[in-house]
């Protein structure tokens, strides 16, 4: 063997930087477009692995590389048992609910219901095990990482501190509701909404210190000092923004609603034109747009509060996200996001223009157009999505990576490695809820 | 950190090497040998090589590949990383296995296989004749597919009111009595009509046909609306709405895996654009049904050729119909063209008129009276009694 001596016992700053390639990124998920459009979207879980090996390889650590070392099987076989295990069973069960229940709009919105809370069961569970799987195929210097806690405490963490507090409120406003009556109760429970959104700062805090207090880095853990108060300055100012946008929103679209007579065919039952709606998606999409640009600020204090919360080895994480910059990540990913669609319906459509002509919606409702329409339209639209939310991904990353710094020395040879069990398979439950980070 | 490169050995390169055990690395020189990488501790002269057909990397060598991050299974849990783009580009050539289109097709050579396979057993099922999601459709309890039909009813005609004037309702119900009883079935099939203006009607599960305002007000004859319930119950008696109903769900479990779970907007497009209309050989089968019943019922079969030649006209008139046609192989429908001549091909036969004047007269006026269409729990419990 190469190495036999003992490491030196020096402590050494470690440097976080992100050496990008973004004409790759972009190569990359142009590529991976094709292969899910030619697999049917099978691919997608070795796109998926792809790109993350790309950006762990980016991601630097006194100049080397972090390593990806999951696999695109890995992922599909996660995905398989989960599907088999929740999707299927749900998507039969919804059939047989309504077949024995025969069109019951009140059968089918229980189980509804019951399925949603299912799910906010294990929303939690899918995080927690997205995260495992991730930091078990990272590698640095051959050292692994490992999330050592319980998904089941951590998902239950993430149930009730927002079910407390909604249960609280939806009973209170039921006794009012049954005591002084209707009016009061709604009232309530607004303002009890309202309210609850008061919790999320101290929720995020409390999750985060959960998940960081379970991280390692090979044996070593990492740990989290953060307490919830320094977030709750900038959140005020979210709130209050948040309050006044959406406010001015519902405004808005009340007045337009009943000036423009939309207000009237609603009672007569007349179906509204199109073009009608539009102002309205117009008012939303702008309170949409400033609502981003003032949670922005939040959001970069909490990036920042938690990097500074958690610590490894002596050493302290630091962030410098502003408010600004990370307005600008937002908006110019929805940005790219948008072209990369926009830029699908355009091939999609010039292809089925070159192909003879624009459907017309009675050749969609004939069935004529079927074929044709997925033959034609869907491959450029898969190309040109999938290569933007590989660009807007690769952003995210660099934006965080680009600004995170550790502070302090660490004594790199005493990280051994990882002595944790690796989970065997892949973050099969996340997929399905579609929570990806990077 | 590179600093050390300049007094390397020439055909030596300066690399970091990490044994895997500790988080800690150490400087080393590399090269590429005759076969493999040879690494050589800095201030030694002790070499290990890496050959090359033991070694991973960490991204796949690209063309334009910056540094390169090695492993070795010579070595487990080592790791060497050398920050040289003109090594990492040399040794693409040493180990053209580490190359991003060589790793690809390490990956997906089991899958070509594997599709090869399907698409292999999907076309000898196909060519033996085998329908196993028909075959599974008529396994279905009667009472399942009266259920399965009532909620597609409910959902299909949600905002629609029932048409139900009393002179209409009997010349219909007598109308598909007399093709029922040609198709030979025990329960005659339940037609209603709705008040909807589009030129429509479906057959739905459990020997159900709904047709609509739009279909009763276009017809030019009785034997038009005739031949077109003729076709709708060729769809029933052949199972076309719960085989399609099964393909959707297996359809909808596919689209699932194949969006990786996540099936968003544009799966469910692509499986409602899939789902509208049968495939032209159920189609074809309708047809074929239609034109039996209506020789067993002794109605001409004409009326079916006129609804044909109508459906005709209106598409002629749309553009994308007209272009449409350049693509019959990505057609659901058999062309309308085609449908009407295998109708003139029939041999002639003795027929009286589907319904007397009077009765379609009736029949045309059967929206004068509308009425809320029973709910399907209603319905249920009517049935119970």
């Amino acid at each position: 063997m190469l190495i036999t001596d003992d490491a030196a016992a020096v402590r050494e700053p470690v440097d976080i930087s992100f050496k990008g390639d973004t004409a790759g990124v972009a190569g990359l998920g142009f590529i991976n477009g094709i292969l899910k459009v030619l697999t049917l979207g099978l691919y997608s879980f070795w796109a998926k692995t792809e790109v993350r090996r790309k950006i762990w390889g980016a991601t630097r650590l006194n100049g080397e590389p972090l390593k990806y070392t999951g696999t695109g099987k890995e992922l599909l076989l996660g995905f398989l048992i989960v599907f088999g295990v929740v999707v299927l069973p749900v998507l039969l069960a919804g059939v047989a609910i309504s077949l024995i229940s025969a069109g019951d709009q009140r059968a089918i919105a229980l189980f509804q219901g019951l399925l949603y809370l299912a799910f906010f069961l294990l929303v939690g569970n899918a995080v927690y095990r997205a995260q495992r799987y991730r930091l078990s195929r990272s590698e640095w210097r051959g050292i692994r990482g490992a999330l050592v806690g319980s998904p089941g405490r951590y998902s239950w963490a993430y149930f009730w501190t927002l079910a407390a507090p909604f249960t609280v409120i939806a009973g209170l406003a039921g006794v009012f509701a049954y005591v002084t009556g209707p009016a009061v109760g709604g009232l309530i429970m607004i303002a009890g909404l309202l309210a609850i959104l008061w919790v999320l700062p101290w929720r995020a805090n409390y999750l985060r210190a959960m998940l960081t207090r379970d991280m390692r880095f090979g044996d070593r853990p990492l740990t989290y000092s953060g307490t919830a108060r320094p977030l709750y300055m900038s959140y005020i100012f979210a709130w209050v923004g948040n309050a006044v946008i959406f406010a001015a929103a519902i405004a808005a679209t009340a007045s337009y609603v009943i000036r423009s007579g939309l207000y009237e065919k609603q009672v007569a039952r007349i179906p509204p034109d199109p073009m009608e709606l539009l102002p309205i998606a117009g008012i939303w999409l702008a309170a949409i747009i400033a609502s981003a640009v003032v949670t922005a600020w939040y959001r970069a204090m909490q990036i920042n509060h938690f990097a500074r919360s958690t610590h490894f080895e002596g050493a302290t994480f630091r962030a410098d996200a502003t408010g600004s910059s990370l307005m600008w990540l937002v908006l110019s990913n929805w940005v790219i996001s948008l072209l990369g669609l926009v830029a699908g319906v355009a091939f999609a459509g010039a292809l089925m223009y070159v192909a003879g002509g624009l459907p017309s919606p009675q050749a969609f409702q004939s069935g004529a157009a079927n074929m044709l329409a997925i033959v034609l339209a869907v491959p450029p639209l898969i190309i040109m999505t999938t290569l933007a939310a590989t660009i807007t991904q690769y952003r995210g990353a660099r934006y965080l990576l680009q600004r995170l710094k550790l502070d302090g020395l660490v004594n790199l040879g005493v990280v051994m490695q990882s002595q944790s069990q690796m989970p065997k398979r892949g973050e099969g439950l996340a997929q399905v809820f579609d929570i990806d980070a990077f | 950190m590179p600093s050390n490169a300049t007094s390397l050995p020439s055909g030596e390169t300066y690399a970091r090497f990490s044994d895997g055990k500790s988080a800690a690395a150490r400087d080393t020189s590399v090269k590429l040998g005759l076969t493999g990488v040879e690494i050589r501790e800095a201030n030694s002269a002790r070499v290990v090589t890496w050959p090359y057909a033991s070694l991973s990397a960490g991204e796949p060598l690209r063309t334009h590949a910056i540094d390169v991050l090695l492993n070795s299974t010579a070595q487990p849990g080592a790791s060497l990383f050398v920050p040289n783009s003109e090594f990492a580009r040399a040794l693409r050539k040493s180990a053209p296995h580490l190359t991003a289109g060589a790793e690809r097709w390490r990956s997906a050579r089991p899958w070509v296989y594997g599709a090869a396979a399907a698409v292999g057993l999907i076309a000898a099922v196909y060519a033996a004749g085998w329908s196993p999601i028909r075959s599974l459709a008529s396994t279905l309890p009667q009472t399942w597919r009266e259920r399965l039909g009532e909620s597609a009813v409910a959902s299909m005609t949600d905002g629609y009111k029932l048409c139900v004037a009393d002179d209409g309702v009997q010349s219909l119900n007598a109308l598909s009595l007399r093709l029922s009883k040609a198709a030979g079935m025990d329960t005659p099939f339940k037609v209603a009509v709705y008040d909807w203006p589009l030129l429509n009607a479906f057959a739905v599960p459990g020997g159900q046909i709904i047709m609509t305002k739009g279909l009763i007000e276009k017809a030019g004859s009785a034997d038009e609306v005739a031949g077109v319930l003729a076709h709708e119950m060729g769809h029933g008696i052949e199972l076309h709405p719960e085989t399609g109903i099964i393909r959707a769900i297996g359809l909808a479990a596919a689209v699932e895996l194949m969006m990786g779970g996540s099936g968003g907007a544009l799966a469910n497009m692509g499986l409602l654009l899939a789902q509208i209309g049968y495939t032209r050989t159920a189609e074809h089968e309708a047809d074929i049904q239609a034109l039996r019943l209506l020789k067993q019922a002794a109605i001409a079969n004409r009326g079916l050729g006129d609804f044909f030649k109508r459906v005709q006209t209106i598409e002629d008139e749309d553009k994308f119909g007209k272009t449409l046609k350049q693509y019959n192989l990505l057609r659901t429908h058999p062309p309308t063209a085609e449908r009407e001549k295998l109708v003139r091909e029939q041999a002639d036969y003795l027929a009286t008129p589907a319904l007397d004047a009077q009765r379609w007269q009736d029949l045309k006026g059967i929206c004068s009276r509308t009425a809320q269409p029973p709910k399907p729990d209603e319905n249920a419990k009517q049935t119970e009694l």
